[in-house]
């Protein structure tokens, strides 16, 4: 296999992959940027959406295209839930959310990632829970060329783009989006102005947690199978595609997800080069933190947010 | 002349004093294993370490485990190379241990300054996320290399030959050593300048840079500090397990430094000493009657307090009178 080849396939993997990361991260750039909401629980939604899906296929032969829905709706019921138990105290007035507010929630939803992983890891006993071999259409993978692509990959791809194109249109055109985006601006004139803030920011979680917990589909069309410390993976890079993208914007973190991984295919190939097969995988993810820090320190606004 | 009388009249150095003492105790009675000991020094030890950044300076820093990992897995290639030195490391009770273990947190040490001089500048959320993306840039890093440095390394784990395994006696003076220098360092540190330069950081940093406070240096020291101390802990540990594998950067770690914090105290030194004791013992029973549930039950603790005592334990019990007076002109 020539190396033009290699790369091409490297590459076209890491976008189709990146669709899904985009997808993951729009979530929690609404619940960070909006009310300064530091998910760390973000991983483990994204689980629930995974778990519900894989549960219903296995359990009750529901279908995924069906299935999802229910991830959907499992994840508001998350977000509801969150929300009062755990945010209401902390961020449920007007005033503005200063740091030392910011990290109580960075700290809550630490404590609520901690018990929703270990209750991941009591009901799966931490063993691989999955679609096994489930795919949309007659065939499982499409040849183009000398590559082989998964049809799972491509609905994922498909469903991601799809689903962020709608929540993106909610918050830009609706009633209810463009009042997320006041509050995301200045709460306390969104209050003058007959908002609702407290509201708003229940409504944001709802849908944050939500959408994070339907991109749990599209991750485990990705990986097929999910264990628990998946969660470790996602979620870190989550963070680091909302911060290149910009905190608060949706269509920046979508293409910052494809951006991380189309980086992280062409990395692959260079460092299976420099390094060996072997070694390739884990420093091409290693690229992604270096982006992470480098994005903190020249361009903390990140590429499409406003100037903090 | 230090006036002796005058230090017993403050609780957190009698605590220290206490903590110390009855380690000691225990040990020579055997009232513990030395596993058991070694491994609550660890816990402590850690949350202590952590204290100085997270606590002092408010920088919660939740890829700390890194340094365990960095610091683990030097001390276990030191030794794995020089057979000489994991001939010595029986020697002499434990001291040689100490030594490499400084050698070890010293890397650390290293590798926090130099992260810490840009990643520093950040504040609150974005610094706790860009340590968390250096924990695990660490991770990969040592994942792809250390199997190509020696291939007969299984994946990425070094398993200690048997020359190099030392008594738990002497992992115990060495670990104990090591414990008491945290302790002090955390006590001498938050009585000086300094940590009153930390604290007016955490409380708010442009103030306290206006008022003269080097915040920048304060900061990168407190950071190396914490660094090394913890490092110092994880090589020790690493030693005592006969091995390192990758699981030294699991975030697990950083979870169980942050919640002894949390349930303690943040700003204090009472604060992660006591409350770590408690998230030992809690963590050692639960582990024993619910080995599933402890930690959803530890999580669920760290979140009701949060929300209702952000100051800890230690911050409620400072709240309250007793005769009218405030506990906390009693404690302090």
């Amino acid at each position: 296999m020539t190396l033009m080849t290699e790369l091409l396939i490297n590459v076209t993997n890491g976008l189709l992959w990146g669709t899904v990361l985009g997808a993951v991260s729009v979530g929690l750039t609404l619940i960070w940027g909006v009310m300064k909401v530091v998910n760390l629980a973000h991983g483990e939604s994204i689980l629930l959406g995974s778990y519900i899906v894989s549960v219903l296929l296995l359990f009750m032969g529901v279908d995924p295209m069906v299935g999802m829905f229910v991830a959907l709706g499992s994840g508001l019921l998350l977000g509801l839930t969150i929300y009062w138990l755990n945010l209401h105290k902390i961020i449920g007035h007007v005033d503005v959310i200063n740091l030392r507010i910011e990290m109580s929630t960075l700290l809550e939803m630490f404590a609520v990632s901690i018990i929703l992983y270990n209750l991941y890891s009591f009901f799966t006993r931490s063993e691989p829970f999955g679609i096994g071999i489930w795919h949309l259409g007659p065939t499982s993978y499409i040849n183009i060329g000398y590559m082989s692509v998964q049809v799972n990959h491509i609905t994922a791809a498909a469903l991601s783009l799809g689903a962020t194109f709608i929540i993106y249109q909610f918050i830009a055109k609706t009633p209810t989006g463009k009042a997320i985006r006041a509050v995301m601006q200045d709460s306390q004139a969104a209050a003058l102005v007959g908002i609702d803030p407290v509201k708003i920011k229940m409504l944001t979680t709802v849908i944050s947690i939500g959408f994070t917990a339907f991109s749990g589909f599209l991750v485990i069309l990705y990986e097929s199978a999910v264990v628990p410390s998946i969660a470790y993976k996602y979620a870190p890079l989550a963070f680091t595609i909302v911060v290149l993208g910009g905190l608060g914007s949706i269509m920046g973190s979508y293409i910052a997800g494809i951006i991380i991984g189309g980086i992280y295919g062409v990395s692959k190939v260079i460092f299976s080069l420099l390094v060996g097969k072997n070694a390739s995988d884990p420093l091409a993810l290693t690229t992604a933190f270096v982006i992470l820090v480098l994005t903190l320190l020249f361009k903390p606004e990140g590429l499409f947010g406003r100037k903090r | 002349m230090v006036n002796v009388k005058e230090y017993l009249e403050r609780p957190t150095f009698v605590l220290i004093i206490l903590v110390l003492v009855a380690i000691a105790l225990a040990k020579l009675l055997r009232l513990e294993t030395t596993d058991y000991l070694i491994t609550i020094m660890f816990f402590i030890g850690i949350a202590m370490s952590l204290n100085l950044i997270m606590g002092f300076a408010g920088y919660v820093s939740f890829g700390h485990t890194v340094f365990l990992g960095i610091s683990g897995y030097i001390f276990a290639l030191i030794v794995y190379y020089n057979v000489w030195l994991a001939e010595m490391l029986d020697t002499l009770f434990g001291i040689p241990i100490f030594l490499v273990a400084i050698v070890a947190g010293g890397v650390s040490a290293l590798v926090a300054f130099l992260v810490g001089v840009p990643v520093l500048k950040l504040r609150g959320a974005f610094f706790a996320i860009a340590t968390i993306g250096l924990d695990f840039a660490a991770l990969y890093i040592v994942k792809a290399f250390i199997p190509i440095i020696n291939p007969e390394f299984f994946g990425a784990q070094i398993i200690l030959p048997a020359y190099a395994l030392a008594y738990k006696n002497n992992v115990f003076v060495a670990m104990y050593i090591t414990f008491a220098l945290v302790l002090i360092t955390n006590y001498v540190v938050r009585r000086s300048r300094f940590g009153m330069g930390l604290l007016a950081i955490s409380e708010d940093e442009d103030a306290a840079e206006a008022l003269g406070v080097p915040t920048r240096k304060y900061k990168l020291l407190a950071f190396a500090l914490s660094a090394f101390f913890t490092g110092m802990l994880g090589a020790i540990f690493g030693l005592n397990a006969g091995g390192v594998d990758e699981n030294l950067f699991n975030l697990a770690h950083t979870i169980d430094m942050i919640v002894m914090i949390v349930i303690g105290g943040i700003g204090t030194v009472m604060g992660p000493l006591v409350g770590s004791i408690i998230y030992f013992i809690l963590y050692d029973t639960l582990l024993v009657t619910y080995p599933e549930f402890n930690l959803v039950i530890l999580g669920s603790i760290v979140a009701v307090l949060v929300l209702f005592a952000p100051r800890g334990i230690i911050g409620i019990i400072r709240g309250k009178t007793i005769r009218g007076k405030r506990l906390r002109d009693i404690i302090e």
